[in-house]
């Protein structure tokens, strides 16, 4: 069976592109590996940290995914993105060219473009009384050490830590984020918590941060239910991985796309093989059992480093895994060797902008990766997120933006 | 801060902590002065090797004698630091095929005991040893955990009636005329300065002990030579294996807790305090360790360090007493008559006992005091448990089911470090500080590179210590950024996906790049009122 578009990688912009392909009836095949960034980041759309300058800055650069694509195209993107995730009762606020101002875990700022309903009352723009809930024997947040940054980085005046315990589980190990979740989707387990929490929130502030944990399937309905029981107002903060809030998204968009007739394959490690100009076949092998599937068209979405997508070799090559194209740093030179030697890929410096972030694939305005000449290396190939070069994503907070970007330029021509 | 002692020593690495347990057995009032942690120097970054003697049989063959000997009575003094690996001491086809003979041959002369096997029991023993060895050779090496035997000797000085301070930097010595008297220098913890005198100063600073010299005003010829080790994520032996060949880098692989760890190199550095590692170097290792396990490049490496070996300049004209080639004792009042200072250069881990021997001999001496040395018969009781004793560790988190002891969670999932350790030890520790956690607890010592670790511990510190969000956040960049050291020098294949999981945890989701420091935070009240 003949495919219209395969999708390697099931990332945001994997996902994504996967989704807007199936809605329009194209016959897609996803393939992956494992599961992306979603798993692992705070599961809010990050279009850029900081303001609309800034932005604009990277819609002109010529290097960055941003520039490529235009700003109008990533505006559309995202909007079109927040009325799926609205179909799904899963909406998100906020539009490109804005940030919300959200606490993280350890009382700092965050910007995020889009967010879910489960984080809207953190706005640290607003400045009512907030109270953080240190979970007892919850490894993954600490209010106490939030609450002070807070205090000091933060201009709301009355802010409080509020220590409160979980009904007991059967867990024979630490709980992780996702265990809570579960939990938490559970209405009776929610009717305990309430139980629980009720006294020690009587002289509380009103709005209430929590580690994000508010379920997986009814994050909302959990909400509503804990806020009208205790008389809150309540919202996530994003944690230590396994990403509740980032594996919502994940679900949301894979249902979509299977819903829309998609078909999922997901644990194979995928190869390409390019032949004449044009991709030919995508091969997953399955524990040594290898299936080759193909298209008319393929979308390479297998991340960047962080995914395995592309690899940094002891010797200083650096490859990307599936199609072995070849990889651009960020130098006018361009391609391949000129990485520096190994040291030179990473600042000494742990926080600061590391030159190997903006390692990724080179290419033209369709997003179709090119040669060191400018050449399109396969017709029919177009790469996407966070395999793409020019951007330094932790940097610029343009993970998400990127992602949702360049999926639905390639869809939406 | 003023006070007085009989010996004071500068230096908390194996050998001061040696010479001020030996002095304190031998019943002086005793002060060890250490300017970082325990284990802050070159004891902290070495290979961690108990030697044989095996490796010196053939070039040196009094350290050999002595290695042989101080081998065996650090396994009976210090067993809980020890872990008894043996070693082999192989041919590679790259190595001198009559090598194997000169070295038997050596070894029987030198009395370090050996016994050559046969390449299938070795091969049996170690499946991942390269198969084309022709000769293997068995010996007694051993493995030494430096954090163990530190903590170990800093307790054995207490408990003898000694005191170690740590983050005590000794910036000047006083003295008398042509007599030292004492030393003065700034409690690095609280910035107060101190000043201390005593009737003996023992330089034990290792690679910086010319500086220490230079505060006497003599001349101590001291440069640094840097060696470089890699950590590989796993334990490929469970032997210490060295090659039949000369010594030279990256030849020995030496199984420590729950990693391998091949080493080492040695060039020359301008300071103790400031070397870089090279690709070139790592390079080097990664290449040689195939030499021994040919798949080696296809393992993980974790992190890389270096350790600084003091490299002393013998000037023979003014050393009336040059003690062997591995150790030298200097008497700065024959050498530059200045009166009460002894420095002890050089020397090994393994012979650290010794090495603090001869030093207080010779301050019994100086002071015209006859007290007999009671290192070599006594042994350093671990104080409550064995600090990281990974199968434990283990044994005790799977009988403490998260429902008896909710308080307690797993914090460092890699090493099975509990917040109960972590309160424990942040309450015992003097000067507790989140970086120590890392040497005390192996704290983010494995393979996620504290991805997770980190960021609960900084939690655990402000609360246990009741710290600033500024002291706590700072404590958590340093953290980091330390950790980051030791992982930058291998920065390839998979420790790029950990680096870049960790910098979408610590910049993306918890933001601590926007955590304002000092100069910039505005006034608000810091205490915690709940
Ligand atoms: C790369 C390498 C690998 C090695 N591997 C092995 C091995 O496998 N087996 C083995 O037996 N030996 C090995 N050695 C040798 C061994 O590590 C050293 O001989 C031993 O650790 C030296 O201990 P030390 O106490 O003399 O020095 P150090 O441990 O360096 O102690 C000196 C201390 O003095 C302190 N100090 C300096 N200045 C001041 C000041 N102004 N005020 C207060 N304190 C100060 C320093 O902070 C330091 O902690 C190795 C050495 C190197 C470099």
């Amino acid at each position: 069976m003949a495919y219209d578009l395969i999708v390697i990688g099931c990332g945001l912009s994997g996902l994504y592109a996967g989704a807007l392909a199936a809605r329009r009836g194209k016959k897609v095949l996803l393939l992956a590996r494992g599961v992306g960034s979603t798993h692992i980041g705070a599961g809010t759309i990050d279009v850029v940290n900081g303001d609309k300058p800034t932005l604009s800055l990277l819609t002109r650069s010529k290097s960055h995914p941003y520039g490529i694509i235009g700003s109008q195209t990533l505006k559309d993107a995202v909007d079109q993105f927040k009325t799926i995730c609205a179909e799904h009762s899963y909406p998100l606020h906020g539009e490109v060219g804005k940030n919300f101002k959200l606490p993280t875990a350890v009382g700092s700022t965050r910007h995020a473009c889009l967010i879910p309903e489960t984080m809207l009352a953190g706005n640290l723009s607003r400045k009512e009384d907030l109270a953080l809930a240190n979970i007892h024997g919850f490894r993954d947040f600490n209010a106490h050490l939030a609450i002070s940054t807070l205090r000091v980085q933060s201009l709301i005046p009355n802010l409080q830590v509020i220590d409160l315990h979980l009904p007991s589980a059967p867990f024979h190990r630490d709980s992780y984020a996702t265990d809570l979740a579960h939990l938490f989707d559970k209405p009776d387990y929610r009717a305990e918590v309430i139980a629980l929490w009720k006294p020690w929130l009587k002289d509380s502030p009103k709005r209430i941060g929590i580690p994000a944990i508010l379920g997986l399937d009814h994050s909302l309905e959990a909400k509503g239910h804990l806020e009208s029981e205790l008389g809150i107002e309540l919202f996530e903060i994003p944690i230590l991985p396994p990403s509740v809030p980032g594996m919502r998204l994940f679900n949301l968009l894979r249902d979509d796309f299977q819903n829309h007739g998609g078909r999922f394959i997901m644990g194979p490690t995928v190869t390409g093989e390019i032949e004449g100009g044009r991709v030919v076949s995508a091969s997953a092998d399955m524990n040594g059992h290898i299936k080759e599937y193909k298209a008319e068209q393929y979308i390479l979405a297998c991340g960047g480093f962080l995914n395995g997508g592309i690899i940094g070799e002891m010797d200083g090559t650096v490859r990307e895994s599936i199609f072995n194209l070849p990889i651009a740093s960020d130098r006018p030179e361009g391609f391949r060797k000129p990485f520096g030697s190994r040291g030179e890929w990473t600042n000494e410096v742990f926080l600061a902008s590391h030159p190997y972030a903006k390692f990724g694939l080179s290419v033209d305005k369709n997003l179709r990766p090119i040669d060191a000449n400018g050449k399109v290396i396969a017709e029919n190939l177009f790469a996407v997120g966070s395999v793409l070069a020019g951007a330094d994503r932790v940097n610029e907070g343009s993970r998400e933006g990127i992602e949702l970007g360049t999926a639905w330029k390639v869809i939406s021509g | 801060m003023k006070l007085s002692t009989e010996i004071l020593i500068l230096g908390g690495g194996a050998t001061g902590l040696g010479a001020g347990w030996d002095a304190a057995l031998r019943g002086f009032k005793t002060l060890v002065l250490e300017k970082g942690d325990l284990a802050h120097g070159t004891s902290g970054r070495y290979h961690g090797l108990l030697h044989s003697g095996g490796r010196y049989v053939i070039r040196d063959p009094q350290s050999a004698r002595e290695c042989a000997e101080e081998n065996q009575r650090l396994r009976r003094l210090m067993p809980s630091a020890i872990e008894d690996t043996g070693g082999f001491f192989v041919s590679t086809p790259h190595d001198p095929a009559d090598y194997a003979d000169q070295f038997i041959e050596a070894a029987r002369q030198c009395q370090v005991p050996f016994t050559e096997i046969k390449i299938s029991e070795a091969l049996q023993r170690e499946p991942l040893l390269n198969p084309k060895i022709s000769r293997a050779i068995h010996v007694n090496d051993a493995s030494c955990d430096s954090f163990d035997a530190l903590h170990l000797l800093a307790n054995g000085v207490r408990a003898a009636g000694g005191e170690v301070y740590l983050r005590h930097r000794v910036d000047q010595i006083l003295k008398d005329g042509d007599r030292v008297v004492g030393v003065a220098g700034e409690n690095l913890a609280t910035g107060e300065r101190f000043t201390i005198y005593c009737d003996i100063i023992l330089n034990c600073s290792g690679a910086w002990a010319g500086h220490i010299a230079s505060l006497a005003g003599c001349e101590l010829k001291v440069t640094a030579g840097k060696g470089v080790m890699i950590a590989m994520n796993s334990r490929l032996v469970n032997t210490v294996i060295n090659r039949l060949k000369p010594p030279s880098d990256g030849d020995i692989i030496v199984p420590v807790g729950t990693v391998s760890v091949i080493g080492t190199t040695d060039t020359a550095v301008p300071s103790p305090d400031k070397y870089s590692i090279e690709d070139w170097e790592i390079d080097l290792m990664m290449n040689e360790g195939e030499q021994l396990i040919p798949s080696f490049k296809n393992f993980r490496a974790l992190r890389a360090w270096a350790g600084v070996r003091p490299l002393y300049d013998h000037d023979t004209s003014k050393d009336s007493r040059v003690m062997t080639r591995a150790h030298s004792l200097v008497d700065h009042e024959s050498r530059d008559g200045v009166n009460g200072l002894l420095s002890m250069v050089g020397g090994k881990f393994t012979t650290f006992r010794l090495m603090a021997e001869q030093l207080v001999d010779k301050a019994c001496e100086v002071l015209k005091t006859d007290r007999k040395c009671l290192t070599a018969s006594n042994i350093l009781e671990p104080s409550g448990t064995k600090l990281h004793s990974l199968t434990k560790r283990l044994a005790d988190i799977e009988h403490q089911s998260p429902i008896s002891n909710p308080q307690s969670p797993t914090i460092c999932e890699c090493e099975l470090v509990t917040r109960e350790q972590i309160e424990t030890h942040l309450k015992e520790s003097r000067s507790p500080i989140l970086n120590d956690l890392r040497r005390d607890l192996r704290l983010g010592m494995g393979p996620c590179q504290s991805g997770f670790c980190a960021y609960r511990a900084a939690g655990i510190i402000h609360e246990t210590l009741n710290l600033s969000a500024t002291q706590s956040n700072a404590q958590l960049l340093q953290f980091l950024q330390e950790r980051w050291k030791g992982e930058r020098p291998v920065m390839w294949g998979h420790s790029l996906h950990s680096l870049e999981l960790n910098l979408n945890i610590y910049k993306t989701i918890l933001g601590v790049d926007s955590l304002k420091t000092e100069q910039e935070v505005e006034v608000y009240p810091t205490e915690r009122t709940s």
